[in-house]
């Protein structure tokens, strides 16, 4: 495969053969063809091939699947454990929970886990014009601190974990608020996950009596 | 009112309601307890602006005030 310079700097139209062909240099002012690559690849960078280039397949994005569906209802129960198989990535989204009672805490853990493996930071707001930040280290549980101030209240919630098929730590990051109170409140954190064992299931609970309302759905990615 | 841990298994479809355990009663008492302390602590931090800026009135000063004096 040559080099197809014509007269007056441009290049030889024969150059190419179909459509989607691309010229790419092979070396200093030293030209070929690639041939158009098959659907849906990619053009890469590859040192190993003539032009330094190559078609590959398309990375594809993780697809969530929905692991309890259509979703759990947390009515009636204090605290519920949601199981599954293990997934590397989750994402938990927990919707328009509450009880009877006030001032009332939702809490997560990952398998069930009582022990003092969760760490974290996290930071409240309560109403526009005061907040603050709490940060700890070894807690037995996933705690989202005083979410429902008033009996008519909601809280949502959602929380997102990556590493759940790994024996290592295990990134986690939540967010959420109450909703129809006043002051409203809103929180947001991150944390990690000490225990070494997949995650095969969550549980939510709260601090006080059990939920008159609110759904869970778990999915899950890899 | 009895307090219910449900058990949801996806895979088998299987659902188990158990009562709560001595121990789950317990670790919600130690929360209630610190919960109970975080509010009266938030009482009392919101009793205690309150007064300050009570004083300040009476003196004919804002917050804004003793902003600009970069207290």
């Amino acid at each position: 495969m040559g080099i197809n310079i014509v007269p007056g700097g441009g290049f030889d139209r024969e150059l190419v053969d179909a459509k989607g062909d691309i010229i790419a240099a092979t070396a200093a002012d030293t030209v070929a063809r690639l041939a158009v690559g098959a659907n849906g690849t990619v053009l890469t960078a590859a040192s190993g091939q003539a032009t330094g280039l190559q078609w590959a397949a398309a990375g594809s994005n993780p697809s969530f699947t929905l692991l309890n569906s259509p979703s759990t209802s947390l009515s009636g129960s204090a605290s519920t454990t949601i199981s599954f198989t293990a997934y590397n990535y989750l994402a938990v989204f927990i919707t328009d929970t509450s009880t009877v009672n006030t001032e009332v805490e939702l809490n997560f853990r990952w398998n069930n886990d009582t022990g003092s493996n969760y760490r974290l930071s996290n930071v409240r707001w309560e109403s526009q014009t005061s907040g603050y930040g709490r940060s700890s280290s070894g807690d037995t549980s996933l705690n989202i601190f005083g979410t429902q101030a008033a009996a008519a209240d909601t809280n949502t919630a959602c929380i997102f974990l990556s590493g759940g098929q790994g024996s290592g730590v295990k990134p986690y990051e939540f967010q959420g608020a109450s909703s129809g109170n006043s002051p409203s409140r809103t929180y947001f954190g991150r944390g990690v996950y000490l225990g070494s064992s997949t995650i095969t299931g969550i549980t939510i609970f709260t601090s006080s009596g059990n939920f008159d309302a609110g759904t869970v759905r778990v999915y899950g990615a890899n | 009112m009895e307090l219910i841990h449900r058990f949801i298994d996806t895979v088998t479809g299987e659902v188990v309601d158990k009562p709560y355990t001595k121990k789950e009663l317990d670790e919600l008492k130690i929360n209630q307890k610190r919960i109970d302390a975080e509010l009266a602590e938030a009482e009392a931090k919101a009793q205690a602006k309150a007064t300050a800026e009570s004083k300040l009135a009476a003196l004919g000063l804002t917050t804004d005030d003793l902003r600009a004096l970069g207290l």
